[in-house]
């Protein structure tokens, strides 16, 4: 395992995570000071972030978590309200751990200023002792919070569950952080280690009683096991741990152990395995996986997937009932594999929302704005490629809402609005889709601005006639930019076209709508997963097309559609819909006029798509297009069928912009 | 990585570990240990790089404690097993037995 896994890299994942867990609870102290379960989860995040940086001997970065800990400390001790300068100076420091974090030296002037923050941190919060100069957990004088605390006797019993290792947990760290707090007795018991024949060598089967001499308080003994499993048992001065006590080599008399040799162990740390993470509570153990071995999974189920359909193929062309039997029990097996696979891949939406609390919080204050960000549906979940394709859209989107769309405190005043504006990211589920929208109640778009600008540009005629969402729908066209000087923030006139081009390349769609005055909303619909696409196989002339089973609203027989009066419009209950003959549209041939129609929803549209022939629903992994196709405008991919015969991935939001342009196909 | 081998020597019933001797590599040693009793006797740990709990436990299994030895099997001193006692004395985990006479 530690062959091919650097734990440092795992570390360091999780030390960003827990980076951003301490931004989002700085954040919500800014909004709501009072609030100690915030103070307490900045705490928590520091305290993991120090003491896992110090396992990997990373001194400068352990040394300055310790610090903005100590402030936390004090605070949370305290009770006292969590002031604005706070706020600014703990999101200031995020910024300088940030860089240890991800293994940069920081130059002096970082440095420097890392230091000046803490220095004022404690000064505020009331820290005592010397501002830090590299101090830190590895040399530091333990200062009690209550220095009327005088030193006590506290016994404790720490049991780790049998999946400790598994999940990540080192004792040897914790029992370094105990050693921390005072003069520390221990007596290991290892009378639970089985023999050979019985023995896991993955579980662990140790515990250990202590004595801790300390003037420190049970809360920060506790503090030192806050990250140990739901099923380990952490147990102070006589609590019930459920079992006997059992002490180890001797009974009588325990071995009163001391530190003899420095803690060498603790930095062996070559065996972290894989699996680091902790355990949550209430739900089954979590341990986490290694990204690219995740996409390797689920690339194999896709191609179990193939496979599977080909072997169903091949039952069905035998006629042979055993061999259909297992060909269907084998599909439900890979069904199973495949929904699960997906799930893994699945992320919660927060881990891309989290981040624009203090990119809404420091663009508005470089603009001279207010703004206040709510989230909602920060659980909806989604592929993990998609979240991290939809990283630089969503940033560009949200610079452009406060940029262009918040008004300044004194033009909402004027408008009768709150001086503070509001900025919503929202997300949910809408069939196989997420849509993902940004809302601001600022000024909306200037329909007449946009045209002008776009007639300016030579995007449209000056003479064309357009839908105010057409006119809406410009701010998408390539060099687009109604930003009279360009900012710094935005207004760089590549913005929403390349916004466009990145949703379009995950397969999905962006659309705004807007009123003046009131707002304006961009919204996104990303398919849940890019991994395996289920569809509607069609024959269009002599060629295979796959359309996505989210586009399809129904499948109409063309012989008994009722067509309109002119070409190319049927009525689709009665609603007067156009149609599309895929076959033209590709310069294939043309369909019969009976041909099967498949009516589908896009891009905010209704269309009936004409094609040679409905074959049947189809799930496969989407491959890339080759240089050959990848201009052929309409196709997003390639699939396999089951016989190994190559189809078409349609790109049907492309198809169905481009039927705009040419209505007469 | 870890790996252990037979040695052939006069009797035939010592092995030798190579490689680090933690969690990632523990289930390997046991399989790998396993494969060679119950003829073997004697386990030397020669150039072990990383070691951690798990591998400290998964001595025990093999050869017990001072007060519990498992007397079918013994260690050959070397400096992982000098580091793996120190880890013991540092956790407070009883002291590995005595190690195999040469």
């Amino acid at each position: 395992m530690s062959d091919s896994h650097d734990p440092l890299e795992v570390f360091r994942e999780e030390a960003r995570e827990l980076l951003q867990e301490f931004e989002d609870s700085v954040i919500g102290l800014g909004e709501d000071p009072g609030d100690r379960e915030l103070v307490n989860a900045a705490f928590r995040a520091l305290h993991t972030i120090k003491g896992s940086g110090a396992m990997f001997e990373l001194e400068e970065l352990a040394a300055f978590a310790h610090d903005l800990e100590t402030a936390f400390v004090e605070l949370r001790d305290s009770g006292a309200a969590v002031s604005q300068r706070i706020v600014d100076l703990a999101l200031s420091a995020t910024d300088f751990l940030a860089v240890l974090i991800d293994g940069g030296i920081p130059d002096d002037t970082l440095r420097a200023s890392g230091r000046a923050i803490v220095a004022e941190l404690h000064g505020i919060t009331g820290v005592h002792g010397d501002p830090p100069e590299g101090g830190g957990p590895g040399n530091e004088s333990p200062v009690p919070p209550d220095a009327a605390d005088a030193p006590r006797a506290v016994r404790g019993r720490y049991e780790p569950s049998s999946a400790t290792f598994l999940v990540g947990t080192n004792p040897i760290a914790l029992i370094s952080e105990l050693r921390e707090l005072g003069d520390l007795t221990l007596m290991g018991d290892v009378t639970r280690v089985p023999e050979w024949e019985d023995f896991d060598p993955e579980s662990c089967y140790m515990r250990w009683d202590f004595e801790l001499e300390t003037d420190r308080s049970e809360q920060d003994i506790r503090d030192v096991f806050m990250f140990i499993d739901a099923d380990s048992v952490l147990a102070l001065d006589g609590e019930d741990v459920g079992t006997a006590p059992s002490t180890g080599t001797s009974a009588a008399s325990p071995p009163a152990i001391e530190a003899a040799t420095p803690p060498a162990a603790p930095s062996d740390t070559a065996g972290t395995p894989a699996t680091t993470s902790a355990v949550e509570g209430g739900g089954g153990a979590t341990i986490k996986v290694r990204t690219d071995r995740l996409d390797r999974l689920v690339n194999l189920v896709g191609e179990m997937v193939s496979l599977q359909a080909q072997i169903t193929l091949r039952a069905t062309q035998l006629d042979d009932r055993l061999m259909q039997a297992h060909a269907e029990q084998l599909e439900r097996l890979v069904r199973d594999a495949r929904s699960l696979s997906m799930e893994m891949h699945m992320v919660p939406i927060e881990r891309l929302f989290a981040p624009f609390r203090r990119t809404v919080r420091s663009l508005a204050a470089e603009l001279g704005r207010e703004a206040a960000l709510e989230i909602s549906g920060a659980d909806t979940e989604l592929d993990r490629n998609v979240v991290e394709q939809l990283r630089d859209p969503l940033l560009h989107i949200v610079r452009n809402a406060i940029d262009h769309g918040i008004e300044s405190p004194e033009q909402r005043r004027a408008a009768g609005k709150a001086p503070v504006g509001r900025l919503r990211l929202m997300a949910d589920y809408t069939g196989a889709m997420v849509r993902i929208r940004v809302q601001d109640d600022g000024a909306g778009l200037d329909a007449e601005r946009i045209r002008a600008r776009a007639v300016d540009r030579g995007i449209v005629d000056a003479d064309e006639t357009l839908t105010r969402d057409e006119v809406f729908r410009l701010i998408f066209a390539p060099g687009f930019s109604t930003a009279e000087t360009a900012t710094a923030v935005s207004g760089r006139g590549v913005g929403m076209d390349v916004v466009r081009r990145n949703i379009e390349a995950l397969s999905g769609a962006v659309a705004v709508h807007s009123e003046p005055g009131a707002g304006t909303t961009v919204e996104m619909r990303i398919p849940l997963t890019l991994a395996i696409v289920e569809g509607l196989l069609a024959e269009v002339g002599d060629r295979l097309f796959l359309i996505k089973l989210e586009y399809i609203r129904e499948c109409v027989d063309g012989a008994a559609a009722t067509r309109g009066g002119q070409t190319g419009m049927i009525d689709f209950r009665g609603e007067v819909v156009p149609t599309l003959d895929l076959a033209r549209y590709f310069g294939i041939g043309e369909s019969e006029p009976d041909a099967p129609i498949i009516v589908i929803d896009a891009s905010d549209r209704r269309l009936g798509l004409v094609v040679t022939r409905l074959l049947g629903n189809h799930q496969s992994v989407v491959k890339s297009l080759g240089k050959l196709l990848s201009g052929v405008e309409g196709i997003s991919g390639v699939v396999f069928l089951s016989d190994g015969t190559p189809g078409l991935m349609l790109d049907v939001e492309r198809v169905v912009r481009s039927s705009d342009r040419h209505p007469h196909h | 990585m870890v790996r252990v081998e037979p040695v052939t020597d006069s009797d035939g019933r010592r092995a030798v570990l190579d490689g680090d001797l933690t969690f990632g590599t523990v289930a390997s040693a046991y399989q790998q240990i396993t494969a060679l009793r119950p003829d073997l006797r004697v386990l030397e740990l020669r150039d072990v790089a990383a070691v951690d709990l798990a591998g400290l436990q998964l001595l025990y299994a093999l050869v017990g404690t001072r007060e519990t030895p498992r007397p079918a099997m013994s260690l050959r001193e070397s400096p992982a097993v000098e580091r793996f006692r120190s880890m013991a004395a540092f956790c407070g985990l009883p002291a590995l037995p005595e190690t195999a006479d040469e």
